[in-house]
């Protein structure tokens, strides 16, 4: 019996709770609601080390740069709750061989959008986990290689994306802590065969090269964590960006990883004019 | 709070599993360098089945001669040693000090060609060049092209050109003695102008992981026409081949003796039919090797060359050249004559 009740109160709440976010989506129409975008702009600069036994047997270090941009807004359907978030970057990286003789060049492209529920569970500190879909295209060039010099790199996932983000002030500093996090979870990707040369491909041969990925064959992480310190109308970002790959189909094996320092500049624009207090501003980062 | 952090164990030891995805190191040691080549040819190198090798004795016995304080130089013969016993052209180690290449496809036969008794006695010094290719109308009005190397790439203008200055010809010469091959890509863009309707080429395959024996499909591959208002040709021809016509020089030859309107006159070819892959050493050595067998239009290995025209092997004595006499060209032109 007493289970019973407890069912029944936790159905009462869960009402009254749906109930309320109604009466608080009814309030909000009543005013205008304003969605800012959270706009970032970085350069990141750092360590990278690549491994593509099509191309050599090797681990190749170098140095990695990329320029990318990140776009976050609250979503209309449930401001509160949901935002979403566009990043772009173009990245490229030079690397030497072992013995410093041979330099690898990785080009890389990446898009992704993605969607999260968000949740405050103290004030200035917001969690939020969704997912979304990532484009990732590439390729590296060793130019040693006589018929192997390029390996492509394509892939098309959805993520799994999750982020933290934390206000506080350092004196009388505004500072802004974020994290971000994308895991690829399912999706499809290139790759030849063991030994197949691009040659054959050229000549017609495209089987077998579209792959089912999931994290057994084709693993990615990709993390970025920094501070947004307000400067008044932007904030300058400083953070690191960690991006980890490893794969593996047709006895290929392939990792990656960047350690990158993140500098850039951060702020919320709103394109309207005449901003007054019957409006209700609700950001993607509180 | 205990569930929680217990899902979120489990999903971080997934992904450190996940993202294991192991791979063969080697230090760089000699004894690591010469693993390392050992194993990179014993799961990459395609033709150990055609050439009945016995890779793991062949590495026993190498890896025995390894001793401690071996010197660079000496570990180098050690694996050009090594790789020469894959009796293969297109196998090569190459290091800062010196580049190790089998070259008894070749040198264990006669050359059966000299370019200056070609350019004296029969082109009188005097021939027009053009994308590489070395031309001229010759008596008989036969036409006569000279193709030196595959790595020369060829513009479709230049084929005009060359094409268009033969045309009034009743028969046409192709010499490639001595090509050493280069791009496939430019035996498709010569071929295509000897050809009226898509011809296949070839098989090639791949292996399609590190067993001695896996490998994909055949994939059969078509060389098409080249398109109308390119200048063409479908009169007779006779293609000159020797010992030294070798990879794409040596695909070009199989792919012409398939047509119907081409004698092959010489030597039989010095083969490697097998596409070379490229990979390195610890130490920064590079490694060559064939990769991807490429088979004529019957799915023939041609990786040991390929024969003349029945009735048409012909070969150079020494004392021909010093008479100023190329008997296969000789031979070419009264065979051509002769239709």
């Amino acid at each position: 019996m007493n289970r019973l009740v407890r069912i029944l109160l936790c159905l009462v709440c869960l009402w009254a709770s749906l109930s309320a976010n109604a009466d608080n989506s009814i309030s909000a129409d009543s005013v205008r609601t304003l969605r800012p975008v959270t706009s970032t702009y970085s350069v990141e600069y750092g360590a990278a080390s690549t491994l593509d036994t099509y191309l050599s047997p090797l681990r190749y270090q170098g140095s990695t740069i990329t320029l990318s941009g990140s776009w976050l807004k609250a979503m209309r359907q449930n401001p509160q709750r949901l935002i979403m978030a566009f990043d772009a970057s173009i990245g490229l990286e030079s690397q030497l061989s072992p013995a410093r003789n041979s330099r690898l060049y990785d080009f890389s492209l990446d898009f992704s959008w993605s969607m999260m529920y968000r949740w405050r569970p103290i004030e200035h500190f917001q969690v939020g986990a969704g997912g979304g879909a990532a484009l990732n295209i590439g390729a590296l060039y060793l130019a040693r290689n006589s018929n192997n010099p390029v390996s492509a790199r394509a892939s098309v996932d959805v993520t799994a994306n999750a982020m933290a983000s934390y206000s506080l002030h350092i004196g009388r500093l505004p500072v802004r802590l974020i994290d971000r996090v994308s895991i690829p979870m399912v999706g499809a990707f290139f790759s030849p065969e063991y030994g197949e040369t691009y040659y054959e491909i050229y000549l017609g041969n495209y089987a077998g090269l579209a792959h089912c990925g999931w994290w057994g064959n084709h693993f990615r992480i990709d993390n970025l964590l920094a501070a947004d310190i307000s400067l008044g109308t932007v904030a300058l970002r400083v953070g690191y960006h960690l991006d980890f790959s490893s794969g593996k189909v047709h006895d290929i094996v392939t990792r990656h990883t960047t350690h990158s320092l993140v500098i850039g500049l951060t702020h919320d624009s709103l394109n309207i004019t005449g901003l007054d207090k019957s409006q209700n501003i609700i950001p993607a980062i509180y | 709070m205990k569930h929680l952090l217990s899902f979120l164990s489990a999903i971080l030891v997934t992904l450190t599993f996940a993202s294991c995805h192991p791979y063969e190191e080697w230090d760089d040691s000699a004894e690591g360098n010469f693993d390392a080549l050992w194993t990179i040819l014993d799961e990459h190198y395609c033709f150990f089945d055609e050439k009945d090798i016995d890779w793991n004795e062949v590495g026993q016995r190498y890896r025995a001669r390894l001793v401690p304080g071996i010197t660079q130089q000496e570990l180098f013969v050690l694996c050009a040693e090594m790789i020469d016993e894959l009796e293969d052209g297109h196998t090569n180690l190459i290091s800062p000090f010196d580049i190790s290449y089998y070259d008894q496809w070749w040198t264990d036969y006669p050359q059966d060609f000299d370019i200056r008794v070609l350019q004296e006695h029969y082109l009188g010094f005097d021939y027009k060049v053009s994308s590489g290719i070395y031309y001229k109308i010759m008596p008989n009005n036969i036409g006569y092209i000279y193709y030196p190397s595959f790595s020369s790439t060829i513009g479709e203008g230049n084929l005009d050109w060359i094409l268009a200055d033969l045309a009034v010809c009743d028969a046409l010469i192709i010499d490639i003695r001595d090509n050493g091959g280069g791009q496939l890509t430019n035996i498709e863009t010569f071929l295509r102008r000897f050809i009226h309707e898509p011809t296949l080429a070839g098989y090639i395959r791949h292996k399609t992981g590190p067993g001695h024996d896996q490998f994909s499909e055949p994939y059969p591959f078509y060389y098409y026409p080249a398109e109308v208002g390119r200048m063409t040709w479908h009169k007779p021809i006779a293609l000159l081949i020797n010992r030294s016509c070798f990879s794409a020089a040596n695909n070009f030859a199989a792919i012409m003796k398939s047509l119907p309107n081409v004698t092959l006159i010489g030597s039989r070819t010095g083969g490697g039919g097998g596409m070379p892959f490229s990979a390195e050493l610890p130490n920064g050595w590079g490694i060559r090797f064939s990769a991807c067998p490429i088979t004529d239009s019957l799915d023939r290995q041609i990786e040991t060359g390929v024969d003349p025209t029945e009735g048409c092997e012909v070969h150079s004595l020494p004392q021909d050249f010093v008479l100023g006499i190329d008997p296969i060209l000789d031979f070419a032109l009264s065979h051509l004559s002769g239709q």
